[in-house]
């Protein structure tokens, strides 16, 4: 089920009424089960998967919480990691690594034949996997204790509006949430649907628009019209993407406050940033911080020298890449986005991390990255073009194309420079966008008037699904 | 509502807006409102001479301007004239509205006043948009240089209420009526006795036509023509882009008793839906247009599938056919209740295409329509190789004759009209 759809608008119906008049404790096997439900409307066998994660980790973290011995703790612990990458490789990475496996064994004239595996993707493995086993890692490192209840871990996995798609919660952030009664404020419920709104226009009006635009783009492996338009294709997919997973978040943080419940932002004007570290606090936030947390700090961070750290670093980004999507063109992107960290740290090193004084010198920097920022996700959308389209001809086609600047404004120019406009005034204004009711009441009104006419004339409503779902 | 002085006094510290605080200024709305009066009274004065003097300087580019609909260039100008005026009106009541609605939400506390505030402007918006869509000038401005199809349609159709020529003649049917007709030869043939206007809709089965027939009342549509081939019956998994487009809220019990939705894409029965509540939902594709330029559109709405030589194979009957059938027989019915004659051209695809159907099909297409005819007497067959033979030359792919053969076709229909018809025309005063 997918939040652009009527099936989750009935869906809402029911759900939102019913929770307003349970008790507590019934609001969260409601919620559960709605999550269930929610989630099995892909497909029920989904329901099954997500319920064996959770059952194991709810066990092996109750097993880690009893136990003092370290060799116990840790055991348990290896279950659950063991338990959660076990399933997201077989799901997800198993035919990518075996298929790679087979074409490294042929190239050096080895013969390996072994079957791929016939299975569905389920639709957002990584996100709820990451949930989960951050859970088991807190309550391993004593910074959580294990929950008391199954219905309320269960709900804090399956919590429907982040479920398939994030923000990726920490335990230690929702589970609290879960299991204690929840207060309704007045003024986080107008914010609350502020976000559904604003989420909707920057998914089904800025994201949906471009994603004709971009698509239509990398259809062929040379870019259509002229080289000039290659810019607007790879433009219109950075925005494409942006409003569509931030407009994600934002209606999933919306629905949320509408239940009392306070979810993390997961984006902070991410294309406003002055380099590759910035962008990544702002891009994608919990799945950085997730990344950093349980993965870079372990491996050591900055701690163990200079090339250690650069080594972690690149570690850390080709894993994110690879969590995005099994493909080595993930990885590549993950490798790329690696790259322009160690470079920008090596940089801090030589030269100091002083920002520039003048705002022009900022503002060419803003620009210069969001480029870069751009040729990453010319990499990462390639990376999903339709079979029988090469995609490293494609890349260098565009790259060549992009070698030099747009020289004309076709239509479609005008019409990512529109909505891409609108996407970067989100942006601008999103660390603003959580403070709707301190705008003038005037100001609130003519918002939602004009949002819900842009929602109106150039909203796609054909439920198409978010970009991030097949994460 | 009253608007008195504290209505228009926003400077009470709380409206940091300025912007709004402009639009809503009271100035702002009496120095327009006057202009507004004035403005209004000129044209009552010299509307029609300024009508004259357009006409006799700017004639012809004015008459491109109305995409050659227009039969009375001096009428058209004043119209337009009275068109500006009222789209000018409408702003301006909106901005009252505004003003009102926005002294009302800074007097309240309440933190969802600005929520029923703003869906209250936005519902106001809407209305806007349906009154100001009854003006050709509207649609003019959204079509601007380049053609689609529902601006063209509205212009076109707020244009007719303009035609005094009469009868008026409503060309209907898919775009193969379109390229079968060319108004301005059918027009210049009539010579003043009869006035054609085409109101076609792309991939229009003949349950588009009864949606489209619906919009004409008797006062300005005497007769319909429509140009039928067997798609327009026998045809599957037909999208209506025209109900997406046109069909409004008061059509809902009609086309619920055919059974159309039944037959809608899902996407389109949400669209159309939704269009019906919302004017401004419901002009997405003119506004869509205008904005973005074609390019921007999603591809459903871009693209109408084109007819491969498969599909004719795949054609048979149906319980789409049957609904296309009961849709064909409730536009004649409610012409005939409106008055209205309609003269259906037995039309043909191109015979190398055509030659792959079904000859059962074919003959129950041509079973269906003579069983009509019979049935209701404001029905007019007339077979198209009574018109004019077209040969596979004529075609410019399966379905669409040549801009030459439109020609010959139009003035053979011309020929014919003259001869069958009909009451001699009358003007109306």
């Amino acid at each position: 089920m997918v939040f652009n759809s009527i099936t989750f608008l009935v869906f809402c119906a029911v759900v939102f009424p019913l929770y307003y008049l349970f008790p507590f404790r019934w609001q969260n096997y409601l919620l559960l089960a709605a999550s269930y439900f929610f989630y099995g409307w892909w497909d029920w066998r989904f329901t099954l998967l997500l319920l064996s994660t959770t059952s194991i980790d709810f066990w092996v973290a109750r097993q880690i919480g009893h136990s003092n011995d370290h060799a116990v703790r840790r055991r348990f612990l290896t279950i659950s990691i063991v338990a959660n990458l076990a399933a997201l490789g077989t799901f997800k990475y198993f035919n990518f690594f075996s298929t790679s496996l087979q074409t490294v064994l042929h190239g050096i004239g080895l013969s390996a034949d072994w079957p791929t595996l016939h299975v569905i993707l389920p639709v957002g493995i990584s996100f709820y996997t990451f949930v989960s086993m951050s859970y088991t890692l807190d309550v391993y490192r004593r910074e959580l204790a294990p929950a008391r209840h199954f219905a309320d871990f269960a709900l804090f996995v399956s919590y429907f509006p982040h479920l398939v798609a994030g923000p990726i919660m920490r335990a230690s952030n929702l589970l609290p949430q879960c299991s204690q009664p929840r207060v309704i404020k007045r003024d986080e419920l107008v914010n609350g649907l502020w976000l559904i709104l604003i989420g909707f226009v920057k998914k089904i009006v800025i994201a949906d628009h471009l994603a004709h635009i971009a698509d239509s783009g990398f259809r062929e492996q040379i870019p259509p019209s002229a080289d000039a338009n290659a810019w607007w294709f790879v433009l219109a997919f950075a925005f494409q993407i942006y409003g569509d997973f931030s407009g994600y978040s934002d209606i999933a943080r919306g629905l949320a406050k509408l239940m009392g419940f306070e979810l993390v932002v997961n984006f902070r004007a991410p294309y406003l940033v002055t380099g590759p570290s910035e962008f990544w606090k702002n891009w994608h936030i919990s799945l950085s911080t997730w990344l950093r947390d349980y993965l870079y700090i372990p491996l050591g961070g900055n701690r163990y020298g200079r090339f250690k750290t650069y080594r972690n670093l690149m570690a850390t980004m080709v894993l994110g890449g690879l969590w995005h999507g099994a493909g080595l063109l993930y990885l590549i992107w993950g490798f790329y986005h690696g790259t322009l960290l160690c470079v920008q740290r090596a940089g801090n090193e030589i030269f100091g991390s002083r920002a520039p004084a003048r705002r022009l010198l900022v503002a060419a920097q803003i620009m210069g990255f969001f480029g870069l920022t751009c040729v990453g996700w010319l990499i990462f959308r390639a990376g999903s073009c339709a079979p029988g389209i090469r995609s490293d001809i494609l890349i260098w086609n565009f790259l060549r194309a992009m070698a030099t600047p747009p020289t004309t404004l076709l239509p479609i120019a005008w019409a990512v420079i529109l909505l891409g406009s609108l996407g970067m005034v989100f942006q601008a204004t999103h660390r603003k966008m959580d403070l709707f009711v301190d705008w003038s009441p005037r100001q609130q009104a003519a918002g939602i008037c004009v949002a819900l006419t842009l929602l109106c004339i150039l909203g796609v409503f054909d439920g198409s699904q978010f970009i991030y779902f097949q994460f | 509502m009253v608007l008195n002085s504290s209505t228009f006094n926003f400077k009470d510290g709380r409206n940091d807006d300025t912007f709004l605080s402009i639009i809503v200024n009271r100035r702002f709305f009496i120095i327009t409102a006057v202009i507004l009066g004035l403005a209004w009274l000129g044209n009552a004065l010299v509307g029609d001479a300024l009508g004259r003097f357009a006409a006799a300087h700017f004639g012809s580019t004015i008459a491109n301007l109305g995409g050659s609909k227009v039969p009375d260039i001096t009428e058209f100008v004043a119209a337009r004239l009275t068109d500006a005026l009222w789209l000018t009106s409408l702003v301006w009541a909106g901005c009252v509205l505004i003003a009102a609605i926005g002294h009302r939400i800074t007097k309240s506390r309440s933190q969802l006043a600005p929520w029923i505030a703003g869906v209250g402007l936005f519902i106001a918006l809407n209305v806007w948009c349906l009154l100001a869509a009854q003006t050709a000038l509207f649609w003019l401005i959204l079509r601007g240089t380049s053609v689609e199809n529902q601006a063209q349609f509205h212009t076109k159709e707020n244009l007719m209420r303009e035609v005094k020529i009469r009868p008026l003649i409503a060309v209907v049917g898919s775009s193969q009526s379109q390229a079968q007709f060319t108004a301005e030869i059918f027009n210049s043939e009539v010579a003043g006795k009869a006035w054609m206007m085409e109101f076609w809709y792309p991939g229009s089965g003949a349950a588009d036509v009864f949606f489209v027939g619906e919009r004409f009342s008797p006062k300005y549509v005497t007769d319909f023509v429509y140009y039928i081939s067997f798609t327009n019956i026998y045809a599957l998994g037909r999208d209506s882009s025209s109900a997406r487009d046109l069909l409004r809220l008061r059509d809902l019990p009609q086309s619920l008793s055919i059974g159309a939705w039944r037959f809608f894409y899902p996407t389109t029965a949400r669209y159309t839906a939704l269009g019906m509540i919302s004017p401004l939902f419901q002009y997405r594709a003119s506004f869509q247009h205008a904005l973005l330029g074609p390019t921007a559109l999603p591809p459903k709405i871009v693209a109408a599938p084109k007819l491969t030589s498969s599909d004719i194979i795949s054609y048979g009957f149906s319980d789409e056919a049957e609904y296309q059938k009961a849709a064909f027989r409730r536009f004649i019915e409610h012409s005939a209740s409106k008055g209205q004659r309609v003269i259906v051209i037995v039309g043909q695809m191109n015979p190398d295409y055509e030659a792959l159907l079904s000859p059962v099909i074919h003959q129950d297409f041509q079973d269906f329509l003579k069983d009509c005819a019979a049935t209701y007497p404001n029905l007019t067959l007339v077979w198209q190789n009574e018109l004019l033979v077209q040969p596979p030359e004529a075609y410019r792919d399966h379905a669409h004759v040549t801009p030459e053969t439109s020609e010959k076709f139009s003035k053979a229909f011309a020929k014919w009209y003259l001869q069958h018809s009909l009451p001699s025309p009358k003007p109306i005063e």
